[in-house]
């Protein structure tokens, strides 16, 4: 979606910090508002209940800040190569990293066949 | 300014300066020079504290500082190069400060600890200067932009040696520190923009474990965390 509508995500990650005020706050209220789907994934492993509270709003930030960079280096083009990598990333703690590779190799092999 | 930011070279550049005597006072021109141009740092640092970068102008900056536009501009050619000077001071400082941390250690666990722990801590008991260097380059963009994510990539260089304590299977994804500490930005911006600068410290923990977690594995990054 990002690289189909960069001018749109520019807008909301690379514009929205930029504007401060109140659009900087929006940009913050998204991130807390993933991270409540990515706390899902606690219930996968019982060790993933004791990560830190702020894990998720630090995953939403981190995957947030790959999107950003490229978006204002204009290197848009390398973010569909990097989607199994962002998946392993937010996966991992959740369900381990064996099962969180294999996800994002089924994800490589569907980001080729594109 | 506190002690935390006293401390250290480059930090005594941005404190505050002695306002010289007006008219004829047979100071050597050099000193004087340096010593408009620490006004004129310690000034923008309070302005943009107090407005955000945007909304600052080189006129608010000359105000808090006592000098004329005409001495603002002998020193620096617009806003942004201010800016630049007083952001690359503060991160001259932190990056000394963390590399003399980290250097206290042999293990790269514990020397993450420290890296953060002084980072949060330096952040902490200079909320001024926690904005110049991690909240308002990102509403500044250009150049100061650019300058603030070179200045992390020397977290992205600190973590990447922690890449040999990894013991899976296959190795960590490339992006996997880029990810990191864009997260711990996160966090720390999230802090700042609630007001909450000066309880940063109380991110350590949290900071610290899912950063090692990675490398480490969850438990081992819980003792050093929770150490």
């Amino acid at each position: 979606m990002v690289v189909d509508e960069e001018a749109r995500a520019k807008l909301c990650l690379v514009e929205a910090q930029a504007a401060g005020g109140p659009a900087l706050e929006r940009y913050q209220a998204m991130l807390e508002k993933v991270a409540p789907k990515l706390r899902e994934g606690r219930a996968l492993n019982p060790r993933a209940e004791r990560l830190p509270d702020g894990f998720e709003v630090s995953i939403a930030g981190g995957l947030a800040w790959l999107v950003h960079q490229r978006l204002v280096d204009e290197r848009s083009e390398e973010l569909k190569g990097l989607l199994p990598e962002m998946l392993q990333i937010t996966l991992t703690p959740y369900v381990g990293e064996a099962a969180a590779a294999r996800a994002a190799e089924a994800r490589q092999g569907g980001c080729g066949a594109r | 300014m506190t002690e935390a930011g006293k401390a250290g070279e480059g930090e005594a550049e941005i404190a505050p300066p002695i306002r010289l005597p007006a008219g004829r006072h047979g100071l050597p021109r050099e000193f004087v020079a340096r010593n408009q141009r620490e006004r004129i740092l310690t000034a923008l640092v309070d302005t943009v504290a107090e407005r955000g970068y945007n909304a600052t102008t080189v006129a608010h900056i000359t105000k808090a500082a006592s000098v004329s536009r005409r001495t603002f501009y002998e020193h620096f050619a617009d806003k942004e190069s201010c800016f630049l000077a007083a952001h690359g001071m503060v991160v001259g400082h932190i990056r000394a400060s963390i590399e003399a941390a980290a250097a206290a250690f042999d293990e790269w666990p514990q020397q993450v600890r420290a890296v953060l722990a002084t980072l949060l801590r330096f952040l902490a008991g200079e909320p001024e200067l926690a904005r110049i260097c991690m909240f308002e380059p990102l509403a500044a963009g250009g150049e100061i932009a650019a300058r603030h994510r070179t200045s992390m990539q020397a977290l992205v260089e600190i973590l990447k040696a922690g890449r040999p304590e990894h013991a899976g299977e296959r190795p960590l994804p490339e992006a996997t520190e880029e990810t990191l500490v864009g997260g711990i930005v996160s966090l720390i911006v999230r802090e700042i923009a609630a007001g909450r600068t000066e309880t940063l410290e109380e991110l350590l923990p949290d900071l610290v474990e899912l950063t090692l977690a990675p490398y480490v594995g969850p438990q081992r990054a819980e003792r050093v965390a929770r150490a």
